[in-house]
């Protein structure tokens, strides 16, 4: 049994909760309804203050044999902070604060704690952008860096990984190490850094993060392009991003999806026309070029069968639709078994959606889509009644294995987590899970971090 | 001793060299001679064909416990690919195939042994871009991935790092494996591709990558900015990378340095005024952003005391501009005991240069310095003065403690190699070299790629 008085001893009294009432939200986080992910029976949640505090808990979990699942702001959807074993959830949230937006060097120092919309508040308050915007704001830097969250406006810079340019992590034999720092480059020895990004808190507790950050450019405008056929809209992807215009983000959205959320949401979708939308994100050097560069997506657009287009400029009509496109994951979710996140080659999209309209006919269900269209990376949502008919797999395997013929894998950007096990083989082969399964032994001899997620 | 029978029957006869004689080149690298190592007497080279040639090299290597030292272009200046002991040098020149420009998902297909000569001819001809320019074209794809090179025009977009999406890489142990793909997101399982880039050739042998590309910028100048002073050059950087323009590289380069390389190359430096200059290259989506942004960072230098701005917009003339720039080191070669790499934070490249000159003075000799500045990456010379009075060591060990005492490191680009094992403990804390050690046991649990290098 664990013992609360030895973690109250670390991290004081107010600090340990025992009380399965008090604990609740912190023992689920956003994974879909019909993912049933039990969380076990005896967990103790601790809220460390600093990183010093983490490393005795993790000495502790070692010397002992207990489990700890780090948690941020929970919002992940593949159970990744869930504890699904007689353990501790150890949560970041005292870890919150921005101790940096350094103008000089453009880069943020903030504790992993810190809020998606706290970080945005510091940054943009300085006057500068972080450009990324991986859905929920109120998901946090160090959930954000341990997912590698990917999210929309990764188009033109990436996505999170490639801000990341320092770490503080607590490893789980409890050394407190840093990597990098506020550097653009750097080649010393094998890249532990880029090793911790993307490895879903089994590998080390991010405890600080030092994030790159630019100017606030000219724009943004949001373009809302309508199309009658989804196949127009999704071609005119590779056709916007070969023509020399990179913007920030290139979404394509179902109208249909677009306006439940708008209703859900009580308010209205900006775009009446055509049943297909892409929406665009676009920023540039000045107020011309940003000009410039939308006429030159509109007229793209049209040539390739574009039925109208709205340009939004305002801040809040942009905030407005940006809002309901985060949200959509929401409309549906007492209705949704699932929403995948396979990613295929940019130039794909069109047919595998192809692909999951067939299916969404030859299973008489609807499968609505959102997709990060100029990324490849695409998010169909499975609907509960097909759990409830007990397909629901078999027409996700289907959907990955598509995904997969065509160069794609099963996770972009939501990460493998607990969910995703079962599914990764076909993805990744033997070797490299057992490489995989080496570098876990390596860094966490005793298992205690985060078991039996994101690798097995 | 090396199995040189056993090669013959893997690659052929004709592809296992042992005569002393007729591998010269394939024992050094562009170290330079004072800094080089020697290399061990017994080699074999092997010029292997496939993939499937390579795996069966390394299960005879694994066998035998012979060391095997992977070779690409051989442009490194860190003796990375120098065999240090009796072993195989397994040269990666027939791999040197462009598979494909896919000009719909914008990424290009490219064996190992492709030159960066080759792959920017190939992209160019698809009317597409490869952005970074890590300097000598001879340099070969699989090594500036497994180098991670940086170089000129890796401010917009970032290092090599940036543009990889997929490899297939021989592991030490011979297995084929393939890493990512044509994709922009991809998070399944802990990321090994992003450990393999920058690995220096110690865990795995790179025969294939899939690199991102970009469009062809509509329009791109290249501004030659010349000063009187060399500290007014370098502040000038980060207000250049705070004004809102991001330049695809910001290089600094001392006006006598330049003008060595030029007149190396029977060429003409076209900026005749000032002691220092940066090169700033710019791209854009339209010639007038293009001519904007030229506007506003001739303004940005100017109030930071630019004596003379001087803008290349023809082809020809900033291609010329970008050779003399990227063969300095080809002059700086004979005259130099060796350069140094380091990195610091951008805004510390004023105090970098202030500690260089600090040292210079100390050792009384002239310390010549390049940089790619818009990245913090300095390339101090050390001239060859301080090898006859015994300093050249005392010198290069207070500019890596000068950079690291700024939250800089002693390797931005270079990498680690055999030459700066030694330093790594003046910033590396043991439980990173510990983990690092690990890692390479994880993968190569002989010990056979690539032994000596990179980690110790």
């Amino acid at each position: 049994m664990l013992d609360a008085g030895k973690l109250r001893s670390i991290v004081g009294e107010d600090w340990v909760v025992t009380d399965r009432q008090q604990m609740e939200r912190y023992l689920v986080d956003e994974t879909y309804t019909g993912l049933v992910v039990t969380p076990a029976d005896n967990v103790l949640v601790v809220k460390p203050a600093n990183a010093r505090e983490i490393s005795q808990v993790m000495r502790l979990a070692n010397e002992e044999g207990f489990p700890v699942y780090p948690r941020g702001g929970g919002t992940g959807v593949c159970a990744g902070a869930i504890p699904t074993r007689d353990g501790v959830v150890l949560s970041l949230e005292r870890l919150d604060k921005v101790e940096e937006v350094d103008k000089e060097n453009l880069m943020a120092v903030v504790q992993a704690g810190v809020t998606l919309s706290q970080l945005l508040e510091a940054v943009e308050s300085e006057g500068l952008l972080f450009p990324p915007h991986p859905g929920d704001e109120g998901a946090q830097v160090g959930g954000l860096v341990a997912c590698n969250a990917g999210g929309t406006r990764a188009v033109k810079y990436g996505i999170v990984r490639n801000y990341v340019k320092g770490l503080e992590v607590v490893l789980p034999t409890g050394e407190i190490v840093t990597m990098g720092g506020k550097l653009l480059k750097n080649n010393t020895g094998l890249d532990l850094m880029q090793l911790m990004i993307g490895s879903e808190g089994i590998l080390g507790i991010v405890t600080k993060v030092i994030l790159r950050l630019y100017p606030k450019s000219a724009g943004p405008v949001t373009l809302v392009v309508s199309f009658d056929d989804r196949h127009a809209a999704i071609r005119s992807v590779p056709k916007i991003l070969q023509s020399g215009v990179i913007p920030m983000a290139v979404e394509y959205v179902d109208r249909d999806l677009m306006e439940a959320t708008a209703k859900y949401l009580g308010t209205t979708w900006p775009a009446t026309k055509g049943v297909a939308h892409l929406i665009a994100i676009v920023t540039g050097t000045s107020e011309d070029d940003v000009y410039e560069q939308c006429q030159k997506i509109s007229e793209i657009c049209e040539r390739n069968g574009s039925v109208d287009s709205l340009m939004a400029e305002g801040r809040e009509e942009q905030a407005h639709i940006l809002h309901i496109r985060s949200e959509t994951s929401m409309t549906y979710k007492a209705e949704t078994a699932e929403i995948l996140d396979v990613t295929v080659p940019p130039a794909a999209i069109g047919d595998l959606m192809d692909e999951i309209d067939r299916l969404a006919a030859e299973y008489e269900t609807k499968i609505p889509m959102v997709a990060h269209a100029g990324d490849g990376n695409f998010h169909p949502t499975l609907m509960l009644e097909l759990k409830h008919r007990g397909v629901v797999k078999e027409v996700k395997r289907r959907i990955y294995a598509r995904a997969v013929e065509m160069g794609g894998v099963i996770s972009g950007e939501h990460g493998v987590g607990k969910t995703r096990l079962g599914d990764i083989e076909m993805c990744l082969d033997a070797k490299s899970l057992q490489l995989m399964r080496g570098l876990k032994q390596l860094f966490d001899p005793n298992n205690v971090l985060s078991p039996d997620s994101a690798i097995k | 001793m090396t199995d040189v029978e056993g090669l013959k029957a893997i690659v052929g006869a004709d592809w296992v060299i042992t005569a002393r004689e007729q591998m010269e080149t394939y024992l050094y690298d562009e170290t330079t001679p004072y800094q080089r190592l020697t290399p061990a007497e017994h080699v074999v080279v092997v010029k292997p064909g496939t993939a499937q040639e390579i795996s069966e090299i390394l299960k005879m290597a694994n066998r035998d416990k012979t060391p095997v030292y992977p070779r690409g272009g051989g442009t490194g200046l860190c003796c990375g690919a120098m065999p240090t002991q009796d072993g195989i040098v397994l040269s990666m020149e027939r791999f040197d195939k462009v598979e494909e420009v896919d000009k719909e998902n914008l990424m290009v297909t490219a064996q190992a042994g492709v030159t960066l000569a080759d792959l920017l001819a190939a992209v160019e001809g698809a009317n597409l871009l490869f952005p970074p320019h890590p300097g000598d074209e001879g340099a070969q794809v699989g090594g500036m991935i497994a180098c991670n090179a940086g170089g000129t025009r890796a401010v917009k977009y970032g290092v090599v790092r940036n543009y990889v999406k997929g490899l297939e890489v021989v592991m030490p142990t011979g297995e084929i494996v393939t890493m990512g793909g044509k994709l922009l997101k991809n998070n399944t399982g802990l990321d090994l591709m992003h450990l393999l880039i920058d690995s220096e050739g110690i865990l795995g042998i790179i025969t294939k990558a899939v690199l991102r590309l970009y469009p062809k910028f509509a329009g791109t100048a290249t501004l030659v900015v010349s000063y009187d002073d060399r500290h007014a050059a370098i502040n000038t950087v980060p207000k250049i990378l705070q004004s809102g323009v991001i330049p695809m590289a910001i290089e600094y380069v001392d006006h006598d340095v330049i003008t060595l390389s030029a007149d190396n190359l029977g060429m003409k430096w076209p900026a005749e005024k000032g002691t220092s200059h940066l090169l700033v290259i710019l791209a854009g989506a339209s010639e007038d952003d293009v001519y904007f942004q030229c506007e506003k960072i001739s303004d940005v230098c100017q109030e930071h005391g630019a004596i003379d701005v001087l803008i290349a917009e023809r082809r020809e003339e900033q291609a010329e501009i970008l050779k003399m720039r990227s063969e300095i080191y080809a002059a700086m070669k004979p005259l130099i005991a060796g350069d140094s790499d380091i990195t610091v934070p951008p805004a510390s490249l004023g105090r970098m240069l202030d500690a260089l000159d600090e040292i210079a003075k100390k050792y009384d000799t002239k310390i010549w310095t390049i940089a790619h500045a818009g990245d913090g990456n300095f390339h101090p010379y050390m001239l060859k003065e301080l090898i006859e009075r015994g300093t050249a060591e005392a010198v290069k060990k207070e500019i890596y403690v000068a950079a690291i005492a700024l939250g800089g490191v002693i390797t931005g680009e270079h990498g680690v190699g055999k030459i700066r094992l030694p330093y790594l403990g003046l910033m590396m804390d043991p439980k990173s070299e510990e983990l690092m050690r690990g890692i390479k046991k994880v993968f190569d649990p002989n010990n056979i790629l690539n032994p000596g290098s990179a980690i110790r």
